[in-house]
């Protein structure tokens, strides 16, 4: 035994002795006096280096610096005594006096049941008024609804010693009965962290199991159903470890009845508090509640409730499929859930209500022919334009421009009323122009278009200077600026020392549809260096379309360098002939001409043109037998030509 | 004084709408819960707390009756009453924590009974806030009203004369309170939740009603329920419940005398009736920033139909959605229960028989069969024969939709319920009883 300890027991045994005192003799006897002066003492040296004390009382002894003193018959005759008086604990404070002390002890002595009328002995002792350094506190029920944390706990764990150690079967009762206001005041998971409050739990849980199974049933029930409630609990794997070895005297039907009762509350059944209970019921029964609760959902006759139920089920297990239900719930539920199953596709699309609200808006305006009166669904689509932009609708923006462009035909006053849409339309169709690959239900929209927002000028602005060498916009700005081709050429020959760029032009209009694509590569060719033209001739040659007179004027007056690609441009039989006699039919009066043939002959031996060999027969004929250097290029080309 | 008393109260109705309808979270909800606490501190310059009490459908502050403020906030009035709460009292020192706590206690569901609030407040530790019954001889009688007056047929009524308010204001292009419409909702949806059989009860009974707005309502009530039940949202619920109210409100621009004709329509009779849905989805068109989009929908997609014989001719919207799908089955379902236009009211297992064949030129199909899952062919409330010939009345649907659970009627019988679906019962119903028949009318009193 400690110093402290021996210095406790020294005061106890004084309190003892002056509240006998005080019992048996009135408050001025010499003996009671001088046991006070003596508890002084005793009291003085606990003080010295502290500056309070205080004792809990119990019926069993009294708690001190959490020690429980109760093996000396003397700390239970006090702690009785006290605790008659429904004194809850006594506090001292440094610099007591014997006044005091006094005081305390004249109130102490009064009887059990006056303290109690007088609303207790803190009441009394504070109408004394100047008991500044002894403090006590009652003990009291009502504390038990408003009590908090640490203080509602320690009472708690007092009273489930109390009631066991009286076995007073009304107290016990009563106990339960505020079991459960307890529970609402103080969670599971704030007692479960507390070792000392658990032991105490323990106890008189394992007393009322032996003596009272029903009320030992009602408060397990309590803590089941707290304990699902409490979020903090199920999140904290160690307190409901701790809950387990409370509960493992709940049946299965009352797991499954806590568990039936969740899912048919209005209030969610939580995955987290499935899983929590799942894990609280021990691994082999599983199948037993499963098939509990799936007897109960097959039994339940309100329609309503089982769709609710089947409902939440349906929710539970198709949710993170990272934490395991176990599956013999779902296999136990299978019959149930299929009978009450809810058409997949029924759910309430917020998405779709927007969608549909947008045709809507055009169905109405479809039919709107009046024009005053389509001014306010113009103003509903507006305000849903940015949403509508957001999404790239095409759809239903070149749908709301036909209607806009039917409207229009039907009656002129529809003009001012989509003034601002159309030009929102165009300004946003218009903006796809520029992209090198815009959406293929815009592309084909805007190849068509009558008119643009833009300006020739800025058409050849952003394909010469901007480089934006596009299919749609050229293909654009030779259907609509049909008037302004002579500018677009005249852009292109500035641009034509850059071969690159000049190439990927035509190479665009190579693949447009257009009507006269053809006078446009020829336009192009007559601005262009030779390099560029013979790339236009390769492309008309890949086209397979020619304009037969300009094909031909270049195989009379090109160089051989252009007239090789012009030839391989022509396809029609006849122009082949026309073709020949243009390069080979020179009038050769005495061989004046010559060398213009024979490096026409050359030209046609390099291209390997096999289609000449006829002509060259011909010319063979033809030519006289002194002209033997023409002769001999013609024998020679055969020769090349049939080899 | 009044006039801050009112404003303090007025921000609180204001705060408990908000909050009913979207929750704590809402972030509406912290600027109302402001403007509240700066209307309390204003008012707390002068005195040191108020007191609000309800008196039947009025509000009182300290001997004050604010007539016309009770009229603005008929709805918040009913929702507090339901609540068992006739009395306010706010006390200085008030703070945002506390006025959280209350109005989470205030829309907290319980479905199985009413909430005390005031233990809860104290139980909470919020000492600045009572909430509860007025007490004293001279309220009595007027809190027994109040207690009368909150049965399910009163608040059917009620609402109905709302929304009929409210429809009158939108032909007109007067402006509309939407919130209030969708706190009539919220009532009407919370009595189906807490106690749906007396609300249905009523739908059965009301379709013999002449009035245009009972079917209205009839049609939102079990299309909010039957959004319930396929598992919706209440947020979503509140839209279809909005939606179904309005649903229809082209029919109002259609002469009447061509909506009640009994013999056939000529075409442009015809015509005219299938304007509605234009009509109305124009008409609501203007009211899209106050009530959504989603009661176009329904103005417009209530008539279409999967077999292209629906109206109106649409070009764009080819499906309806799923809300206007419900809404249009709800729509069907009581227009052939009732008695309006030329259609004498039919008996439900007729209807249903209707109703299956209509299905298959329905969108989702598949929903019909479920509505009458939930409902029964036999509507809760519906007086029957059955083929013992005893009369009854449907109490409970069960699994089968064909045999709900009954009670049977006296004189015959004593009460007693009786699971038609049980194997061992081999009764049928055999009929539907009108309530304001002759036979009838002696039995309507135990409905
Ligand atoms: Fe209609």
């Amino acid at each position: 035994m400690n110093e402290k300890n021996i210095m406790f027991e020294e005061f106890i045994k004084a309190f003892r002795i002056t509240y006998n005192f005080i019992l048996l003799y009135s408050k001025e006897h010499k003996a009671f006096l001088n046991s006070l002066e003596e508890l002084k003492i005793k009291l003085d040296s606990i003080l010295k280096d502290k500056q309070q004390i205080e004792i809990l009382i119990s019926p069993e002894g009294v708690w001190f610096e959490s020690v429980f003193y109760s093996k000396e018959s003397f700390y239970k005759e006090v702690a009785q005594l006290l605790h008659q008086r429904k004194i809850k604990s006594i506090r001292f404070f440094e610099g007591v006096t014997t006044d005091e002390l006094k005081i305390l002890f004249e109130k102490l002595a009064l009887p059990a049941k006056e303290i109690i009328q007088r609303k207790g002995l803190a009441i009394i002792l504070g109408e004394e008024g100047n008991l500044e350094h002894c403090q006590l506190e009652d003990l009291d029920y009502s504390q038990l609804l408003h009590g908090q944390g640490q203080q509602i706990k320690d009472v708690w764990a007092f009273f489930m010693q109390e009631v066991i150690s009286k076995e007073d079967l009304k107290k016990i009762d009563e106990f339960v009965h505020n079991f459960n206001s307890l529970l609402e005041t103080i969670k599971p998971s704030q007692f479960l962290q507390d070792e000392q409050f658990s032991r105490h739990l323990h106890t008189f849980l394992d007393y009322l199991k032996k003596h009272n199974y029903i009320k030992f049933k009602q408060c397990l029930d309590s803590l089941l159903n707290a304990a699902i409630n409490d979020s903090q609990l199920i999140k904290n794997e160690n307190a409901s470890r701790r809950l387990k070895e409370f509960l493992i005297d709940v049946s299965d039907e009352k797991f499954c009845e806590v568990l039936w009762q969740r899912l048919l509350s209005k209030e969610e059944l939580e995955l987290a508090q499935f899983v929590f209970l799942t894990k609280l019921i021990g691994k082999g029964t599983h199948q037993q509640i499963a098939a509990f609760l799936a007897e109960k959902a097959n039994k339940e006759n309100n329609q309503a409730i089982a769709f609710m139920v089947a409902q939440k089920l349906e929710k539970l297990f198709n949710l993170d499929k990272n934490i395991e239900i176990p599956p013999v719930y779902r296999e136990a539920m299978r019959s149930f859930l299929e009978r009450n199953k809810i058409i997949a596709e029924v759910i309430f699309d917020r998405q779709a209500v927007e969608y549909n609200y947008q045709l809507i808006l055009l169905d109405l305006l479809s039919f709107q022919n009046s024009p005053k009166k389509a001014v306010h669904i113009v103003e509903k689509i507006l305000k849903i334009w940015d949403s509508v932009l957001k999404e790239n609708k095409f759809r239903f923006i070149l749908d709301l421009k036909k209607i806009i462009e039917d409207k229009k035909e039907l009656d002129k006053g529809f003009k001012e009323v989509f003034e601002e849409l159309e030009n929102r339309i165009n300004l946003f169709l218009d903006s796809f122009i520029w992209q090198e690959n815009p959406p293929q239900e815009v592309y084909s929209y805007l190849e068509n278009i009558a008119e643009s927002t833009a300006s020739a000028e800025e058409y050849l602005r952003k394909i010469f200077e901007e480089g934006k060498v596009f299919p749609l916009p050229i293909k654009i700005y030779f259907k609509v600026f049909k008037n302004r081709c002579l500018d677009f050429y005249e852009y292109f020959r500035k641009k034509e020392e850059d071969i690159e760029f000049c190439v990927r032009i035509i190479e665009v209009i190579k693949n447009l549809e257009l009507e006269d694509k053809i006078t446009i590569f020829e336009k192009l060719y007559e601005v262009s260096n030779d390099f560029i033209k013979a790339e236009i001739l390769r492309l008309m040659a890949q086209l397979g379309e020619y304009h037969k007179e300009f094909i031909f004027e270049i195989l009379r007056n090109s160089t051989s360098y252009l007239k090789k690609e012009a030839l391989t441009v022509i396809t029609e039989q006849n122009d082949t002939q026309r073709a020949l006699d243009i390069l080979l039919g020179v009038e050769n009066k005495w061989g004046k001409n010559n060398k213009t043939i024979i490096e026409n002959l050359s030209l046609l031996a390099e291209l390997q043109y096999r289609q000449a060999i006829y002509y060259l027969d011909y010319l063979e004929k033809k030519t006289p037998f002194w002209n033997f250097p023409l002769r001999n290029k013609i024998r020679e080309t055969k020769v090349i030509l049939n080899g | 004084m009044v006039e801050k008393a009112e404003k303090v109260l007025r921000a609180f109705m204001t705060s408990l709408q908000l909050t009913t309808l979207y929750g704590l979270e809402h972030p509406k909800i912290k600027g109302t819960i402001e403007s509240c606490i700066q209307a309390f501190d204003e008012l707390w310059q002068q005195q040191q707390e108020i007191v609000f009490g309800i008196i039947g459908d009025e509000i009182a502050c300290d001997k004050d009756i604010l007539f016309e403020f009770s009229k603005t906030v008929q709805p918040i009035v009913k929702f507090l009453k339901k609540r068992n709460i006739e009395r306010i009292l706010f006390r200085k020192g008030l703070n945002r924590d506390d006025l959280y706590t209350f109005l989470e206690l205030l829309v907290a569901h319980n479905e199985k009974e009413i909430p005390d609030i005031q233990k809860a407040l104290s139980a909470k530790k919020v000492q600045t806030i009572e909430a509860g019954r007025i007490s004293g001889e001279s309220y009595k009688q007027e809190v027994k009203d109040t207690l009368a007056a909150m049965d399910a047929l009163s608040l059917y009524t009620k609402s109905a004369q709302s929304f009929q308010r409210c429809v009158n204001n939108i032909l007109d292009t007067q402006e509309i309170n939407a919130l209030d419409i969708r706190f009539e909702l919220n009532n009407l949806f919370e009595s189906l939740v807490y106690g749906h059989k007396d609300l249905l009860k009523i739908t059965v009974l009301k379709r013999y009603d002449q009035s245009t707005f009972t079917h209205i309502i009839n049609v939102a009530i079990l299309a909010m329920l039957f959004a319930s039940r396929l598992g919706f949202n209440k947020e979503d619920i509140l839209d279809i419940g909005v939606a179904a109210l309005f649903h229809d409100i082209g029919k109002l621009g259609v002469s009447r005398t061509i909506i009640r004709k009994t013999s056939s329509l000529t075409n442009s009779e015809f015509e005219q009736i299938k304007g509605h849905t234009l009509y109305g989805a124009e008409l609501l068109l203007r009211y899209v920033d106050t009530l959504g989009t989603l009661p176009v929908l329904a103005a417009f997609e209530h008539h279409l139909k999967s077999d292209m014989h629906g109206y109106p001719k649409i070009n764009f919207n080819k499906k309806p959605h799923l809300g206007s799908v419900i809404i249009c089955i709800c729509d069907i379902y009581d227009a052939l229960f009732s008695r309006r236009s030329y259609k004498a009211g039919l008996a439900p297992n007729v209807v249903y028989e209707i109703m299956m064949k209509e299905k298959e030129k329905m969108f989702y199909p598949q929903l019909v069969d479920t509505f009458f899952e939930i409902m029964g062919v036999w509507p809760i409330g519906t007086l029957v024969e059955l083929s013992n010939q005893s009369k009854a009345v449907v109490r409970q649907q069960t699994k089968n939709i064909f045999k709900p659970i009954v009670e049977i009627l006296p004189p015959e019988h004593t009460p007693q319920l009786i699971n038609l679906s049980e194997e061992s019962h081999t009764i049928d119903i055999t009929r539907a009883i009108d309530p304001y028949s002759e036979e009838g009318k002696v039995l309507a009193q135990f409905i």
